[in-house]
């Protein structure tokens, strides 16, 4: 399905798309119609970060890099993920996760159980992902971002190198 | 609080010859202490942010754990704004503190990794945040503060 980030709804063409043109479980024309591709214009944005992020807050400070933003031209549907390369905490503590549209806390989620070592006493990196749905965001300008914290401790945020592993995407719909 | 943004050797960051945890030891070891001991505050490009239980003096004594924990229901904590800022920029950064995204967050710790300014750029640099009450003695320090950052120290 074709996609666009330049922060306008496009008309992607009925030729291109796949659809459900057949009912759907003997369901309504109304039903079938909700699943038709050919009305569904997508909108994304994406940013890439290289950062070794590292902090000892223990409050939410801005992860360098993972924000984005997004101009919404109609009441929309709105998926987040964020990933990174690796988290991990070097003391008996958890790393915790967010994200955020503009200053409203939308998910947060802890991403470290505590410093875990594996069989041959190296400390074990964690997967960081996060992700979350809005249903019915209003039409505007919107900044998507994450913001993380420690319990104690040092959290690090590796983003990765080459390529750039530290990545959130917003992917918005019509509502 | 105030923070103190300073400009930091990427290539020693990407060595991990400088983290915040390493930094943040030598700051201490200046007789300086980063406000990260109190979880409830957190400072904003321009307003100080603070934890509130919603019942006030009723709230149990260990919410702030609890709430850390997601134990506490999201609804029963706010955040509510206190005084203005302080951000110090070094100058070597070349922007401002007005240049600042205003719902930058900077936590309440020490911190390596980037400012969001108002035009969407991140600026590599390493902050971190300490009482306003202690600005007198965090300048008179400064110069060894960036030579904190910078892996020169």
């Amino acid at each position: 399905m074709p996609i666009h980030d330049d922060g306008v709804y496009k008309d992607v063409g009925a030729a291109l798309q796949p659809h459900a043109s057949t009912h759907v479980d003997g369901g309504s024309d109304e039903i079938t119609s909700k699943l038709d591709y050919r009305a569904m214009n997508i909108l994304r944005a994406r940013a890439t970060s290289t950062t070794i992020f590292s902090t000892s807050s223990t409050s939410y400070v801005d992860l360098t890099g993972i924000s984005v933003n997004v101009s919404l031209p109609a009441s929309s549907v709105v998926l987040v993920f964020f990933q990174c390369w690796s988290t991990y905490n070097n003391t008996i503590a958890e790393n915790y996760e967010r994200i955020l549209r503009g200053t409203t806390a939308l998910k947060e989620i802890k991403v470290t159980g505590c410093m875990q070592y594996d069989t041959g006493g190296r400390l074990l990196h964690n997967n960081s992902m996060i992700q979350t749905m809005e249903v019915d965001v209003s039409a505007g300008s919107y900044t998507y971002k994450v913001q993380v914290k420690v319990g104690t401790g040092l959290g690090y945020w590796d983003m990765g190198t080459t390529p750039a592993q530290g990545e959130i995407c917003v992917i918005a719909f019509p509502y | 609080m105030a923070v103190y943004i300073f400009p930091v050797d990427l290539e020693k960051v990407a060595q991990k010859k400088i983290d915040a945890g390493i930094c943040e030891s030598k700051i201490k070891a200046l007789g300086l202490q980063p406000m990260n001991a109190d979880p409830t505050y957190r400072e904003e490009a321009r307003k100080v942010k603070r934890l509130r239980h919603k019942l006030g003096s009723n709230a149990p004594p260990n919410w702030v754990q609890e709430y850390m924990h997601g134990r506490i229901p999201p609804d029963l904590v706010e955040e509510v704004d206190e005084e203005d800022s302080i951000i110090i920029v070094d100058p070597e950064l070349g922007f401002k503190a007005e240049d600042i995204a205003d719902d930058f967050s900077f936590g309440n710790g020490t911190t390596i990794g980037g400012v969001r300014l108002k035009d969407g750029r991140w600026v590599p640099c390493g902050f971190v945040v300490f009482d306003h009450r202690d600005r007198g003695r965090v300048n008179a320090v400064r110069d060894r503060l960036k030579n904190i950052f910078m892996g020169r120290e």
